[in-house]
């Protein structure tokens, strides 16, 4: 009996012992936690990346969703779990950044427990009208705006989509009414149905109604223009640049504490993944461009983001 | 006639061996994965999705398509056999369905359910061949005044909803929609009733709610004994409908088709209201009304048309608009981007061997789903003769997974247990759980569009009269409200002079 306890104990140990050892990482599949409902943005390029990584790695990537709570609830999970590298989470950027800095007090994390391990799946924004909408440039919107005020759909208080309009609203001295949506779905349907003036959405999304030319971009939010719709201009060439690059982005991270080499095996396999002809294919088709972040660029990105927003969002409080 | 054309194409597509093998392997797992409670149309998506990266986006769409279809079928059978609703739609299928299935009546039931399904099916096929483009574009018409109006409605139908007690009902349906403000709100983005809990910031979920005051509370009931079921009332009867059972129910099915159909086109509410605006039809137009939630065919037949109806509309926004009516439709939609095909209003032209693929697999998938239900109800039905002993442990067993496998979510299994203790105390107060369980449903939307739509009229409460869509609605809406009183008093006045 004793012994067969001991052997237990040894087996038990050995197990624990060959789930911290670093150097044969990955030996077992890996869990990519997505805080957000299948079908959207973050889902769409999580398993283009889960794909690329699976073939860098030689290892499953099983993609969990754990949606919840503006994506707190599967962030949460992620920076829970034990720091061995086999956890990790693919969010969507900055929206993230804008829940914790809305909804800081309630959260059992802070800015500074995400540990970055490089980002991917860029999109611009846009501001888009109706196709049909009498005002043809960003001029003529702002002049409407300044004199009978508009108004503009979003995804939800505190996202993005909601953030970048209120700072060109603000920019711009626009008098503007918020109608939030529950989800880009619907806040997109509200343009197309013309409950409302205005949305910013990103170009990924709202390709496909402009090409049926049911939506019209008056601006990108990004400082450059896209080479695919050179003509529209950017907000800063107008005069009305916003603090912010106004773009979704995901971002790859896992809890504080993974082994070093763990951490360097990861970096080193999704920069590789993104920078796969296949992966760089399957990003563009999907609406995203091909752009790759180190993790220091990354959480870079994530500080000035957080810091951007929390001022923006103390000023619309 | 060129749709005609584009349709033999369709045809052509998804009768190649291949994507008719996906098609079966799709309905058949879709079943499967739909008897599982809990384990509902987007979950069983979301899990296949990954295995479908293989396959040609055509191939892929049409097993996906064909999850979906025997997903929803599938959730009714375990409504009928065990009381346990896996979807929102199939609620109320519960209500008759689970009482058929307790006079010994479960094939009859599961038949029904098929051939209604089907039938619907084949109808709403026809009407997005037809119909898809215009309606689409009628559909986004609805705003949040639209939909504020919509939502009114289908809370006044809710008070024709229950069996018994009307009180007992409006009681029920007051405290869903109590529960429904729990969550953020997202006007605001400020939590209510949460206490500090972030698992509750999204609101208290339809699943843990719906499996636990039916499936649960059903099996705390039946561990008291004493209550018998005859599960078989014969061998050669008793597995399909009877005649009598198809006079009951061909009305129902065709008014179903139309209802769910219309409802589903609507992104975001529609197809859920379809099942339970159908049921409240049938019992308004009933001959005996008092049948109903004693295990009335057509209480059965109307609303399983409806939501076949309304999942097949459903389609309609996403093929031709892009924009997804319920989650499940936004998984398929998130699917296609990731095989490149850009959905919305394009892709009828850009990829006609797709959509008009897909439609064509959907109809072979409804007449696969029917031909594969049918030789299996008897196992089902065979299902309920398996001990209490064993069926019992087996039911938690498979909620408490069923209910975690969607969220991944612990707090979500205690809140099925404590409904499933909240229903096994109603029940013993003779209070019936489906309006609770329907208002939590309409009572966010209901809220959210009539904040949205004073937002946009700047407080301004005469837009919904302004509005003809909201105006016609809300005049149907208080018809449904005044008639049943008038009647009442007409007939109460009819007594004293008699």
């Amino acid at each position: 009996m004793r012994r067969r306890i001991a052997l237990l104990a040894a087996v038990l140990v050995g197990s624990l012992a060959a789930t911290a050892r670093a150097d044969d990482f990955p030996s077992r599949a890996i869990t990519l936690i997505i805080p957000t409902s299948p079908g959207g943005s973050a889902s769409v390029s999580g398993q283009i990346i889960a794909e690329a990584l699976k073939r860098e790695l030689k290892q499953s990537v099983l993609i969990v969703y754990k949606p919840g709570a503006a994506q707190a609830l599967g962030t949460e999970q992620v920076l829970k779990s034990r720091p061995d590298g086999y956890t990790l989470g693919w969010t969507f950027e900055p929206d993230l950044a804008s829940k914790m800095v809305a909804d800081g007090k309630s959260l059992s994390f802070g800015k500074g427990d995400l540990v970055h391990l490089g980002a991917a799946g860029f999109a611009p924004y846009f501001l888009w009208v109706k196709a049909d909408a009498p005002w043809k440039t960003l001029d003529e919107l702002v002049a409407a705006g300044k004199q009978k005020g508009i108004s503009y759909s979003s995804s939800g208080v505190a996202t993005m989509g909601h953030v970048y309009a209120e700072m060109f609203v603000r920019r711009a001295g626009i008098k503007a009414t918020h109608v939030p949506y529950q989800g880009g779905g619907p806040a997109t349907t509200a343009l197309l149905g013309g409950h409302v003036d205005m949305s910013v959405g990103s170009y990924g999304r709202m390709k496909q109604y402009m090409d049926s030319n049911l939506v019209r971009p008056l601006a990108i939010l990004v400082d450059e223009r896209l080479p695919d719709l050179a003509e529209v201009p950017t907000l800063e060439e107008r005069g009305l640049d916003l603090p912010i690059q106004g773009q979704i982005y995901h971002h790859l991270f896992g809890p504080k504490g993974m082994p070093p080499a763990v951490v360097e095996t990861i970096t080193s396999a999704f920069e590789r993944a993104v920078r796969d002809p296949a992966t760089q294919q399957a990003l563009v088709k999907a609406g995203f461009d091909g752009r790759w972040l180190s993790a220091k660029a990354t959480e870079e990105a994530w500080l000035k983001d957080f810091a951007i927003v929390e001022e923006a969002l103390s000023q619309i409080k | 006639m060129e749709t005609l054309d584009l349709l033999a194409q369709g045809f052509q597509v998804a009768l190649t061996p291949t994507n008719l093998l996906f098609a079966l392997v799709g309905v058949t797992v879709g079943t499967l994965v739909g008897v599982l409670p809990g384990l509902g149309p987007s979950g069983a998506l979301a899990i296949l999705l990954p295995t479908t990266y293989q396959a040609s986006p055509v191939s892929s769409i049409i097993m996906l398509a064909g999850i979906y279809h025997g997903a929803m079928y599938g959730g009714s059978t375990t409504s009928v056999l065990v009381n346990i609703p896996g979807e929102a739609s199939s609620v109320v299928t519960c209500l008759d369905g689970y009482q058929m299935a307790r006079r010994g009546r479960a094939g009859p039931a599961l038949g029904m359910a098929a051939f209604a399904s089907f039938i619907a099916g084949t109808l709403s096929l026809v009407g997005l061949i037809l119909l898809a483009p215009p309606l689409a574009a009628f559909a986004l018409r609805f705003g949040p005044t639209e939909y504020f109006a919509l939502m009114v409605a289908g809370l006044v139908i809710l008070s024709y909803m229950t069996h018994g007690s009307m009180v007992k009902g409006l009681m029920m349906a007051a405290a869903g929609l109590v529960l429904g403000t729990v969550g953020l709100d997202t006007i605001t983005g400020r939590p209510r009733f949460t206490f500090g809990l972030t698992e509750l910031s999204d609101g208290i979920g339809f699943l843990p709610m719906a499996m636990g005051l039916f499936g649960i509370a059903e099996v705390l009931v039946g561990l008291e004994g004493g209550e018998k079921r005859d599960v078989y009332t014969g061998r050669l009867h008793g597995l399909l409908p009877t005649r009598r059972d198809w006079s009951e129910s061909g009305l129902p099915i065709a008014r179903g088709s139309v209802i769910g159909f219309l409802l589903g086109i609507l992104p975001g509410g529609g197809a859920v209201l379809s099942s339970f605006v159908s049921y409240a039809v049938e019992r308004r137009l009933a001959r005996r009304p008092e049948e109903f939630g004693k295990g009335a065919i057509a209480g059965l037949a109307g609303p399983e048309a409806a939501n076949n109806a309304g999942s097949t509309g459903a389609f309609i926004p996403m093929l031709s608009l892009g924009i997804p009516s319920n989650s499940a439709t936004a998984i398929l939609l998130g699917a296609l981007l990731i095989y490149g095909v850009q959905p919305g209003p394009l892709l009828m032209r850009t990829h006609p061997d797709l959509f008009w693929g897909v439609v064509a697999s959907m109809y072979l998938g409804n007449l696969m789903l029917l031909m594969l239900n049918l030789p299996l109800i008897g196992l089902w039905v065979r299902l309920l003769r398996v001990p209490y002993d064993y069926l019992f442990p087996a039911i938690l067993l498979f909620c408490l997974v069923g209910v975690y496998s969607v969220n991944n979510s612990t707090t979500e299994v205690l809140l099925m247990v404590a409904f499933g203790l909240l229903g096994y105390l109603l029940r013993k107060a003779g209070f019936d759980p489906a309006p609770m369980v329907l208002a939590l449903i309409l009572g966010p939307m209901l809220e959210l569009n009539f904040r949205q739509a004073l937002i946009l009229s700047q407080g301004d409460l005469t837009a919904f009269v302004r509005h003809p869509i909201a105006a016609v609605l809300l005049l149907v809406a208080a018809v449904l409200l005044v008639l049943p009183i008038v009647q009442d008093l007409s007939r109460k006045k009819g007594d004293r002079h008699a």
